[in-house]
């Protein structure tokens, strides 16, 4: 719980100052820390969002694979 | 306000030989409705110049344009292709892109966050099928990707057809490229901030064109330029439907004593004192030398405003470095001030404009064909 608040502030902070790939991490640790799979689905998609504007392909590549192994692609 | 009775009966006037034309009618220098007129069948339905090449010079690179307030924007693609597109996402009509800068990735849309790879496909449209599924059936990825404009690239300038319907590019530039064949496959090089800069005038963009296609004011606005370059060295250069202009047989440009720039490759002994300056129809005027060639963009702002974007280039890459730095400071300053010198008379023709019996003038019929020809084009593509 802690964590998430924690998270919680980082993606606020960040909406200023946007930096794609600290915003695709940030999203890809709530996912982890989240049980419920709509919730993981949410965030592994602004994961992957970000991931497709900072333009890294492995990290593309291994999002889509989780998105769709969730029925999220 | 616009008659356009009156408008229809005026281009037939304009159509007429050049000794019995009458000039374009003022309604057209002065009524915002004649430049949604032109927007459609001169800018639009045709083929015009929206920028440079070199402004998205790295793959990446987004450069938004609005191109009489269609927002327009272009890109150079991971495969070096610069592409236009048009700058709204698919989705709700967002603008994309809001100034110029480089992408890593993706071109993601601030509103709901589609996403466009820079060729224009849809990449992802995230939470469309509801929280956290990302696909639906209603919206195919493969017909929504990103609106392209028709667009060609000639000599580091950007061309866009909009409407789509034009001759194809190549067409449409050969009689150019024909005459200036000598040139064909060379090169050019920008010269850098320092070969970059804009005029504003007040006054309407055909007024910059007539102004430049013409020697007849030489000697009595640009005296500078009598010392070593007089009437009698120019020709008129015409090609009905295109383009019209004039050349120098006398180019001999003395910027500095201890050095010169290096000139193209190969030119034909012509081109050692021959110099060439022609209004491409309808909004780029060109300057073309055996060592430097530069582009004056018209952007027409309203009826009254225009911005002149000027861009000099250079025949090699050493042409733009540091040794010829102050070579190429000395050489815009120069066209500048010959550029500014022509503001006065552009600016006051506009306001000629005004004279509520002026009839759009008339011709010389030996010294003015060059301006009739721009005339008699711009009524042709207004349907008379
Ligand atoms: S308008 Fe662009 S994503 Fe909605
Ligand atoms: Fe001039």
């Amino acid at each position: 719980m802690q964590q998430l608040h924690h998270i919680d502030a980082e993606l606020h902070r960040l909406h200023d100052t946007p930096d794609p790939q600290q915003h695709s991490q940030i999203h890809e640790r709530a996912a982890r820390l989240l049980p419920d799979p709509a919730e993981q689905r949410f965030h592994l998609t602004h994961a992957w969002v970000y991931a497709l504007v900072h333009g890294e392909p492995t990290n593309i590549d291994r999002l889509e694979t989780t998105l769709r192994q969730l029925d999220a692609l | 306000m616009l008659d356009h009775d009156t408008l229809a009966r005026d281009l037939v006037a304009v159509r007429q030989p050049v000794g019995q034309a009458h000039g374009l009618p003022s309604s057209l220098y002065t009524t915002p409705e004649a430049l949604a007129l032109e927007r459609q069948h001169i800018f639009h339905n045709g083929w015009a110049c929206i920028g440079f090449a070199k402004d998205v010079a790295e793959q990446g690179d987004a450069h938004p344009i609005d191109f009489l307030g269609a927002p327009l924007l272009m890109v150079r693609d991971k495969s070096d292709n610069v592409t236009v597109f048009e700058n709204v996402c698919r989705h709700r009509g967002m603008i994309l892109v809001e100034q110029p800068r480089k992408f890593g990735g993706v071109i993601r849309c601030p509103y709901h966050s589609w996403c466009y790879s820079l060729d224009g496909r849809l990449r992802a449209t995230p939470h469309v099928g509801g929280p956290g599924i990302n696909v639906h059936e209603a919206v195919d990825p493969t017909t929504t990707g990103l609106t392209p404009v028709r667009s060609a690239v000639w000599m580091d300038m950007v061309f866009v057809n909009i409407s789509g319907t034009a001759a194809p590019f190549d067409d449409w530039l050969a009689p150019l490229t024909d005459m200036w064949a000598d040139f064909a496959g060379k090169p050019v090089y920008h010269g850098g901030a320092d070969s970059s800069f804009t005029l504003r005038l007040n006054c309407n963009w055909k007024l910059a064109v007539e102004n430049y296609c013409e020697s007849y004011h030489l000697p009595w606005v640009h005296p500078g330029l009598n010392a070593y370059s007089r009437l009698e060295d120019h020709y008129h250069i015409e090609h009905s439907g295109a383009f019209s202009g004039q050349g120098t047989r006398v180019y001999d440009p003395k910027l500095s004593e201890a050095q010169s720039f290096p000139n193209f490759d190969g030119l034909p002994a012509k081109w050692d004192t021959s110099a060439e300056y022609v209004s491409l129809f309808p909004n780029v005027m060109l300057g073309i030398h055996r060592d430097h060639f530069f582009v004056i963009r018209l952007e027409p702002v309203s009826c009254e405003q225009t911005i002149e974007h000027v861009e000099i280039y250079y025949t090699s890459p050493e042409a733009t470095g540091p040794d010829y730095a102050d070579l190429r400071t000395l050489n815009a300053a120069t066209w500048k001030s010959i550029f500014v010198e022509d503001i006065a008379v552009v600016e006051g023709m506009q306001r000629g404009r005004h004279a509520p019996h002026f009839d759009g003038g008339v011709f010389s019929a030996v010294m003015d064909s060059p301006t009739h020809l721009f005339h008699d084009w711009i009524a042709s593509r207004l349907g008379a």
